[in-house]
């Protein structure tokens, strides 16, 4: 029987609304740990400080997904994002299988979890994530990642739209565009949590403990 | 360095579509769905002139216009759990009673666009369960049967449905500008920081300009024709 876990402390209210979790109903998705994104954003606290939590959630029977974003280098880009992304220096998208491109390895993922490669932000947009998502019956995701404001903003609005309840953790993301991390972090709980709710990893940690 | 905007050098009115996000009186008129919740329509009412200035030109220019509409479906069966419970924690359900008949429901008063701007006849509505304009909707087929290739992006709110229409429109590969004064959230700081996002590295998911230099732009193209 899978343990029931209640309510994680979080901002604007306690997650998930259902008023209760398992690991059956819930992810973890750690977005687009590449090496290139976490020298770029000196991520590397972020990562040591996940890693951990990965362990205890795997250790406790926990799914987790991964994103990776890249493009398929014998296709390429859409003209216009190709564009875009060859004008800017920093937060490139990568072709698969280039330096930097791959996970990180303290959050590298074993088997059974799967790896989302997404091109664009939205990791939902072109891939499989939501119909893994809907054949797992996941109802819960927690989210972590590079860029904040990047795919992991994306792909909490897209997870959003599609009805899942989603959890950022603060600690677990960063960014190096000056600001946009707390500018994410308002709009995803403006309201009554406009596009989820956040917390931090010691708190998740000790809901699982 | 902003990028410019078209990014093919060359605006082509046929190819280009002005795209307003969600100007209903739920968000942005007296009695709507905000204004009963308490919160001010100050700022979601600014883009309502900068927009028709925009809507006037793209009129005279004969372009694609799109307008959308965030709400549901009277039985609310695309309404997903969380959204009807995050709203209903928010003061007024979507779906439930408000001031000018069901929050957010198709059909109802609140839900129509206002009529400072709304669609003349030709203009295409895409009624929307969700924030992006790409989710559960014929958006990104209207798109391709008129063969469009960049998107003016204007509408409410900055923080919320434009910004996640114009992600997923930069992902699948549309040419977006966001018509800085064409947009506004409730809260400032949230339209501020998203505009600040957005010009970042020198447009991540498109372009930003003010409603009257795109506008020139499109004078432009159409005195030459």
């Amino acid at each position: 029987m899978m343990k029931t876990f209640q309510p994680v402390a979080s901002r604007p209210y306690a997650w998930p609304y259902t008023g209760a979790w398992t690991l059956a109903d819930t992810a973890l998705f750690l977005v687009d740990f590449q090496r290139e994104a976490v020298a770029e954003t000196k991520a590397e606290a972020t990562v040591a400080a996940l890693a951990p939590l990965l362990a205890a959630w795997r250790a406790a029977g926990g799914f987790v997904i991964h994103g990776r974003r890249g493009f398929d280098p014998h296709v390429g880009l859409p003209r216009v994002l190709a564009a875009r992304n060859a004008a800017r220096p920093l937060d490139r998208i990568l072709p698969r299988g280039s330096e930097g491109w791959e996970i990180v390895p303290e959050l590298a993922p074993v088997d059974g979890e799967p790896v989302i490669e997404h091109a664009g932000d939205n990791a939902f947009l072109g891939t499989d994530l939501n119909f893994l998502i809907e054949q797992r019956k996941i109802a819960n995701l927690v989210f972590a990642g590079l860029r904040t404001e990047g795919a992991v903003h994306a792909t909490m609005r897209a997870a959003n739209d599609v009805g899942l309840e989603s959890l950022l953790l603060e600690d677990g993301t960063t960014t190096d565009l000056a600001g946009a991390k707390d500018t994410i972090l308002n709009i995803t709980r403006f309201g009554s949590g406009l596009f989820g709710t956040t917390t931090t990893i010691a708190v998740l940690r000790d809901a699982i403990a | 360095m902003p990028l410019p905007w078209p990014l093919s050098g060359s605006l082509d009115l046929s190819r280009t579509a002005v795209v307003v996000i969600d100007m209903q009186t739920d968000f942005c008129g007296p009695n709507g769905w905000i204004d009963r919740l308490g919160q001010s329509i100050a700022n979601t009412r600014k883009p309502i002139e900068p927009i028709a200035r925009l809507l006037k030109a793209a009129r005279a220019a004969g372009m694609t216009i799109i307008h959308t509409r965030e709400g549901h479906r009277p039985d609310l069966t695309d309404l997903n759990p969380v959204k009807r419970w995050r709203s209903r924690a928010h003061g007024v359900g979507i779906g439930d009673e408000s001031n000018l008949g069901r929050a957010l429901t198709r059909g109802e008063p609140g839900h129509d666009i206002i009529p400072e701007l709304y669609p003349e006849p030709g203009e295409i509505v895409v009624d929307k369960p969700g924030k992006s304009s790409f989710h559960a909707t014929e958006f990104d087929n209207v798109l391709r049967a008129r063969g469009i290739e960049a998107i003016i992006i204007a509408g409410v709110t900055s923080d919320c449905c434009v910004q996640s229409t114009m992600r997923d429109a930069s992902d699948l590969g549309y040419d977006c500008i966001l018509v800085t004064d064409g947009t506004q959230a409730v809260e400032n700081t949230n339209h501020e920081g998203m505009l600040a996002v957005i010009a970042a590295h020198g447009g991540r998911w498109g372009a930003s300009s003010t409603a009257d230099e795109i506008n020139a732009m499109i004078a432009k193209v159409a005195e030459a024709a």
